[in-house]
């Protein structure tokens, strides 16, 4: 009688158990998570940040390669930003910074990229059907952006590259897109004659 | 040192008493003795038993300590009557008795100054401690006297067992007697001079579980662990498909971490369910670690055996052992009961003396400070010094 009991006892205890390890395994993924998400993504924006661009760049560019679609990267960057920061502090910098990341978020299909790639600069990849419809989505964007920011007088510049057209690895579709966003922002300077920063 | 002890179970406390007596007589190994201790079954009547023992013994009140125990221990036998250990010293060897009373109002009499005072100059000598069992208040008792030692900086080298007795004539019966005294709210201290001695306290508990953490504790009483989740009803899943006995509860105790104090700090043996908690047999610190654990005849008996190995390279010989093992303890250990004795005279080839306690006191593993146990034995080897 006491054999069963015992045995009985110890099934029951296992039970709970098992259950307390399904719970803590459940934490622990939980936080795995957390901290991969924090690893990945910009604390600020909650966008992707740069090292996790890089990879998926480098994974992206790899597929596209065999893909019919175009594989898009736009470098864009804020005009202004810097004056923004001296005038008015970092705090309020930053919440220019949150709204651009939302306005980014919300104007990408499902799929695309956004990430912050350092400063007032951020990249979207995007895959789309034709060559130029890259351009209209960031021209539109590109509206959407002054239009909200036009408060305090920010613009934006951007460049486009194109997997194939504008180079086949991660830093030559970055430093083309990079290179196309400069030249935007220098001849708008130029129209006003302003310095570049 | 000579050491006898006998045992008898008759009822009638007079007849067990002059059985032991013969039992004496006729072994010839001691001609007189110096000291009885007694462990008393709950059910004899206590009221004669000073007359008794001057009668029958021939002995003074002052030259003898009893105390109720539900199972008491002569050599590798369990009774359910009457244990008595008679001593003789052979060379400087001493005993005297320290008691004391109120321990229910503790913190607003003078018990714990007195104890301490007692204790701090019998520092180097060995203190047997029997206590009464005083429902929650005890717990506490030891808890601030460990507290009140660590203090002071000094370990008066103090071990023992919590009378065990059950509710006999309206009263719980776990009483102390000296020197005519029937001690109902306190306790007894034996001291041994001039004694070398070796303490094992063996668990034999192998934690089972992750941790967890006592988050809502009241007392004796765990509500919820881990935030949130009620305690009792975790508890009442390990008597799924069972009678809910909380003696069953006793092979999985749970063991309370100390980050403070080392990995496993202490034992806590279940009590009782109720309506909203589950209760143990001492304290349950708020917000402490605790893990689940499970125990075998086998892996308990494999634990004393340890301990005794450890007491044996302390002292060598012993004139006399004391067990002092929990009642959950002995629930576990089944038929196998016996067994625990057994090792320990079979080891040092001497009598052993001793009983199921509710709860066992001896140091913590720094030996610093005193801490209540639950669900050991607690084993102390002595030998009188040349």
């Amino acid at each position: 009688m006491r054999e069963e009991i015992k045995i009985r006892l110890l099934l029951n205890i296992f039970e709970e158990v098992t259950r307390k390890y399904e719970e803590l395994l459940r934490v622990y993924e939980e936080m795995n998570e957390f901290l991969e998400y924090k690893a990945s993504h910009d604390s600020l924006t909650n966008l992707y940040n740069r090292d996790e661009l890089e990879r998926i760049l480098k994974a992206e560019t790899m597929k596209a390669k065999y893909s019919k679609n175009v594989l898009a990267l736009i470098f864009l960057d804020l005009d202004n930003f810097k004056a923004i920061n001296d005038t008015y502090g970092h705090r309020y910098g930053d919440e220019i910074l949150k709204k651009v990341g939302e306005i980014l978020k919300e104007s990408v299909r499902k799929g695309d990229v956004v990430a912050r790639y350092g400063g007032d600069e951020f990249v979207i990849l995007l895959h789309a059907k034709k060559e130029d419809e890259p351009v209209n989505v960031a021209e539109r964007i590109k509206l959407r952006m002054e239009e909200v920011l036009k408060l305090y007088n920010i613009s934006v510049s951007y460049g486009i590259a194109i997997y194939g057209r504008d180079g086949t690895t991660p830093e030559e579709l970055l430093s083309t897109a990079d290179k196309k966003m400069y030249e935007n922002k220098l001849e708008k300077k130029k129209l006003k004659g302003q310095a570049v920063f | 040192m000579k050491v006898v002890v006998y045992s008898s179970d008759n009822p009638v406390l007079r007849l067990a008493l002059e059985e032991i007596k013969r039992k004496l007589e006729e072994s010839k190994v001691l001609t007189d003795f110096d000291f009885m201790i007694i462990a008393l079954n709950y059910r004899y009547p206590y009221e004669n038993l000073d007359k008794n023992l001057r009668k029958i013994f021939g002995i003074n009140s002052e030259d003898y300590f009893a105390f109720h125990a539900t199972e008491s221990f002569a050599n590798v036998n369990a009774t359910e009557g009457i244990s008595v250990a008679f001593i003789k010293f052979e060379n400087k060897g001493k005993v005297k008795v320290f008691t004391g009373e109120g321990i229910t109002d503790y913190k607003n009499n003078k018990l714990m100054d007195k104890l301490l005072e007692y204790l701090e100059e019998n520092r180097n000598n060995l203190n047997i401690f029997i206590s009464g069992w005083h429902d929650v208040e005890l717990g506490y008792f030891i808890e601030d006297l460990g507290k009140e030692l660590e203090k002071r900086g000094f370990y008066p080298n103090l071990v023992g067992g919590v009378s065990s007795g059950k509710v006999f004539d309206g009263e719980l019966r776990t009483f102390q007697f000296y020197n005519k005294k029937i001690i109902k709210d306190g306790f007894g201290i034996i001291t041994f001079e001039n004694v070398d001695f070796a303490i094992g306290i063996s668990l034999g508990f192998k934690p089972i579980s992750p941790v967890y953490r006592a988050t809502k504790v009241k007392g004796y009483q765990i509500y919820e662990v881990d935030h949130g989740k009620n305690f009792k009803e975790i508890v009442s899943k390990f008597l799924k498909g069972m009678e809910p006995r909380v003696e069953y509860l006793w092979y999985c105790p749970i063991i309370l971490l100390d980050d403070k104090e080392g990995y496993v700090s202490v034992q806590r043996t279940y009590k009782s369910i109720n309506e909203d908690s589950v209760e143990f047999f001492a304290p349950i610190p708020q917000d402490c670690k605790f893990m689940l654990s499970f125990g075998s005849p086998e892996t308990l008996l494999e634990s004393t055996q340890k301990e005794i190995e450890k007491m044996k390279q302390n002292i060598g010989t012993a004139d006399v052992v004391f067990n002092f093992s929990c009642i959950a303890r002995q629930y576990i250990l089944e038929d196998r009961r016996g067994e625990e004795n057994l090792l320990y005279t079979y080891h040092f080839d001497a009598p052993l003396f001793g009983f199921s306690t509710y709860g066992e006191i001896g140091p913590d593993k720094f030996r610093k400070k005193v801490k209540l146990y639950n669900e050991t034995s607690l084993g102390i080897a002595i030998k009188e010094r040349e």
